[in-house]
């Protein structure tokens, strides 16, 4: 791949890989690490693009699974060392919100980021890419290989679990 | 909390992701970019250096397998009999006759 091509490409999708690594982790250094592994995959393997779909949801798939590795990764880590702090008051507070979020939200967004966290992962990857990445249903579908009236289902059953998780995380506060 | 109040707090809180500023990649990130690549390719080149010489040497060693098997065939003449290690093993030693008491 020629550099100036890849400057290119990193250049007119950073932004977008790194809002939604942002998404995924929430800390900043850890979403900027990823993007940075999201392009370095994107230039070993743009040889291999068979340019079925369009680069910017090729890029957005490869995001994603890189974001779920990294979450998953934390996870085994975090059962490795035996934390086992698995009551929903403490799980769902987390440390780190999205920048983006207005400061009057912020306490809110966390509890709310905590139960995403708690979703199944196809919940978790819909609702993300809606909710913070602003993709329509059909766009999400083409990320994630599912058709549009799926993704709308998931979305529907992602919105009613965090509602029940946020209502026994209300009554036990 | 009032059990009142949650339907309404469950609604602000699947809210509180309306108006989100999307974040922009932080400044230098391309150039940070780079240099991390320019270390994962050099990473990469000297593991296929390192693998160029493995086969390599696995190939000048069955070369010199082969040239070896080629070479050193041995020749019935030159095989030894096996009687003879016989007579110089067995035949010199003195065996205990536990019958003879």
């Amino acid at each position: 791949m020629i550099e100036s091509d890849f400057r290119r490409i990193v250049l007119a999708h950073q932004d977008r890989v790194y809002n939604t690594c942002l998404g995924f982790v929430k800390h900043e250094e850890e979403a900027e690490d990823i993007a940075q592994e999201v392009f370095i995959q994107v230039y070993q393997s743009y040889d291999t693009f068979l340019q079925k779909s369009e680069l910017s949801t090729w890029i957005y798939k490869i995001t994603v699974n890189k974001c779920l590795e990294s979450i998953r990764k934390s996870k085994a880590k975090r059962r490795a060392g035996n934390e086992t702090n698995t009551e929903l008051k403490d799980y769902m507070l987390i440390s780190h919100v999205h920048p983006g979020i207005q400061l009057e939200n912020k306490e809110r967004a966390s509890i709310l980021f905590g139960a995403i966290a708690k979703l199944p992962e196809s919940q978790q990857v819909a609702y993300t890419l809606n909710k913070i990445e602003g993709l329509s249903y059909d766009e999400i579908g083409k990320v994630t290989g599912k058709s549009k009236s799926s993704i709308e289902s998931l979305l529907h059953r992602a919105k009613q679990s965090l509602q029940k998780l946020l209502k026994t995380y209300y009554e036990e506060s | 909390m009032r059990k009142a109040d949650i339907p309404k707090e469950i609604e602000q809180t699947l809210a509180s992701l309306h108006g989100l500023k999307r974040q922009k990649a932080p400044i230098g990130f391309y150039e940070r970019l780079n240099q991390r690549l320019s270390f994962v390719e050099k990473k990469q080149q000297s593991w296929m250096k390192r693998l160029q010489l493995g086969v390599a040497a696995m190939l000048l060693m069955s070369l010199l397998n082969g040239y070896l098997y080629l070479t050193n065939t041995t020749t019935s003449q030159e095989a030894v009999d096996i009687s003879d290690f016989n007579e110089a093993y067995f035949d010199t030693v003195s065996l205990i006759d536990y019958d003879d008491e």
